[in-house]
């Protein structure tokens, strides 16, 4: 079990490629100890109500209906009221992704640095339509709000990983990286 | 100094001065640094004092609006009735700004310094941070650091032996612009929907959990410590009287050495543009410029001569804001370049 202090266990990286997946989140150790020290963290259970909705992406991929039902309950909440706080953030996965999950920012910036192209480049790569798993169950690419590293444009960002100066001829690249692992330059 | 280029007109005190330095990231390192010294004076000071040495300083929310620092600090509860929070808006979502980020990625203790002390003058015993979910690289760094710092007492129970108790704690967003706007950061934070609320009531009176609160960008959290440290007069060295001290500048959109630059208040937005940042790239000329990030109003090419001050670019128009300039180049459609800041801010599918 990961070991996390209690003032950043809501602050863990939630978009990974590899999972552990789990059938109850707060039926382990390691789900029970992640609740109770988010709960400490705030005067209110809803507090850890983003925490929990992340660790549910980290553990499982994906934030199911089952886990936001396990977590309005651990909470004290509605199922109704998880669910619309879930949906209304981009970046929890509401159904299963790609183990990479692309994010091609195209905002103003990285639009004038071939965003839109670079982004051309990874659907033309990964043979994917926007926001579609691929065949291959690798990737789904997404156009993405400002990713805030405009002076480094294009930006992309892969699960928990940031590229920077990314080019349309570039992208092969950055897949291979992905492939073997490698932290980026 | 600047990131990922520096040039001389640069000022570089300790905001941007480790800059690229990864051992700065470390407790042991940033010691010797000069890292805590605020902390420790302001552990001894009195709350009030702390305010009022900020308030002197001119300093001015870096988060985009330019609002008073101690000012705000000012009108939380001097009487406590329950508890307080210091919230520090890290969700930095505003299309053009990169600042907050490399403040986490580079210098995250002087950032933990800089809530600390602003929790003790607001009379909080919590600051959390809420960085935007998708800085899961910064924010490990920050993490990283908020450990080291509780397991070495500056964080916590008793900190520096004050008998003072501040706890602080990292959370995080999942994707939402509009987070970054100081009451649905608070909504966020306290886990709801990221729906901003009119006011009043105004933070200071009711915030996060409907607790007095006061929210403060990162880069104004962290020009904090060094003003403790030297005093108003010393930050007041650099730019105008109205608009006091260094800023943390974010340039990019078509420019030959785009990036971070540390300025002070004042320097005309020309230079900035074209002898700091080289212009646009391959001989091209500049179109038009927008001087603070996405939600200031764009300057053309030979409206540029503008002192880059709080009030200097009021006039010309526009804003400071985070002073993030996007810089667009003569082959640029205005029309497609501006479709792209509401076409992003639209959530995918």
């Amino acid at each position: 079990m990961k070991k996390v202090h209690p003032a950043v266990v809501g602050a863990q990286p939630f978009q990974l490629a590899d999972h552990r997946p789990v059938e109850r989140l707060f039926e382990d150790v390691e789900g029970r100890d992640r609740l109770e020290k988010s709960l400490s963290r705030y005067p209110e259970k809803k507090g850890a109500l983003l925490p929990m909705l992340a660790y549910a992406q980290e553990r499982n991929g994906w934030v199911s209906p089952e886990a936001m039902e396990e977590i309005a309950e651990a909470l004290g909440l509605s199922p109704a009221y998880v669910r619309s706080v879930a949906t209304f953030y981009t970046m929890y996965a509401k159904r299963p992704v790609g183990r990479y999950w692309i994010q091609v920012c195209t905002c103003i910036s990285c639009h004038v640095n071939r965003g839109e192209e670079v982004f051309k480049s990874f659907l033309e790569h990964t043979g994917t339509r926007a926001g579609e798993v691929s065949d291959d169950g690798r990737y789904t690419v997404i156009e993405a709000e400002c990713l805030g590293a405009c002076g480094f444009a294009t930006v992309v960002q892969v699960n928990d990983r940031y590229f920077e100066n990314v080019t349309p001829e570039t992208v092969p690249e950055v897949l291979e990286q992905l492939e073997r692992g490698e932290p980026e330059a | 100094m600047g990131f990922p280029h520096s040039h001389e007109l640069e000022v570089g005190t300790i905001l941007s001065r480790h800059f690229g330095d990864p051992k700065a990231r470390e407790l042991e390192t940033w010691l010797t640094y000069g890292g805590y010294e605020g902390l420790k004076q302001a552990v001894g000071m009195d709350p009030g004092d702390i305010t009022t040495v900020v308030k002197d300083s001119g300093l001015r929310g870096r988060g985009g609006a330019g609002f008073p620092t101690g000012l705000k600090w000012s009108f939380m509860p001097q009487e406590k009735t329950g508890p307080h929070y210091l919230c520090c808006n890290a969700d930095e979502s505003e299309p053009g700004a990169f600042k907050d980020r490399e403040i986490l990625r580079w210098v995250p203790h002087l950032l933990i310094e800089g809530c600390l002390i602003a929790a003790r003058a607001i009379r909080a015993e919590h600051a959390y941070i809420y960085v935007r979910g998708e800085y899961f690289p910064f924010t490990s760094i920050l993490n990283d650091a908020v450990v080291e710092a509780y397991e070495a007492g500056y964080i916590g129970r008793n900190i520096l032996g004050s008998g003072w108790d501040c706890d602080l704690t990292v959370h995080i967003g999942a994707g939402a612009y509009i987070a970054g706007e100081e009451t649905g950061l608070m909504s966020s934070l306290t886990g709801g929907r990221a729906e901003p609320k009119i006011k009043p009531p105004f933070p200071a009176q009711s915030g996060v959990f409907g607790k007095p609160t006061t929210v403060n960008n990162v880069e104004t959290l962290a020009a904090v410590p060094m003003i403790v440290v030297h005093g108003s007069d010393w930050y007041r060295q650099w730019g105008t009287e109205k608009s006091p001290g260094t800023k943390l500048w974010c340039c990019s959109g078509h420019l030959v050495r785009p990036g971070n630059y540390e300025l002070e208040l004042g320097v005309p937005l020309k230079n900035v543009i074209y002898d700091i940042c080289g212009g646009a790239p391959d001989g091209k000329k500049i179109k038009a410029v927008i001087p603070g990030g996405s939600s200031t109003a764009m300057l053309t090419a030979d409206e540029l001569d503008v002192p880059s001050t709080y009030e200097g670019l009021q006039e010309a128009g526009s804003s400071l804001g985070t002073a993030s300039p996007i810089v667009l180049n003569e082959d640029t459609s205005i029309v497609r370049a501006m479709r792209r800041i509401p076409a992003t801010c639209r959530p995918p599918g």
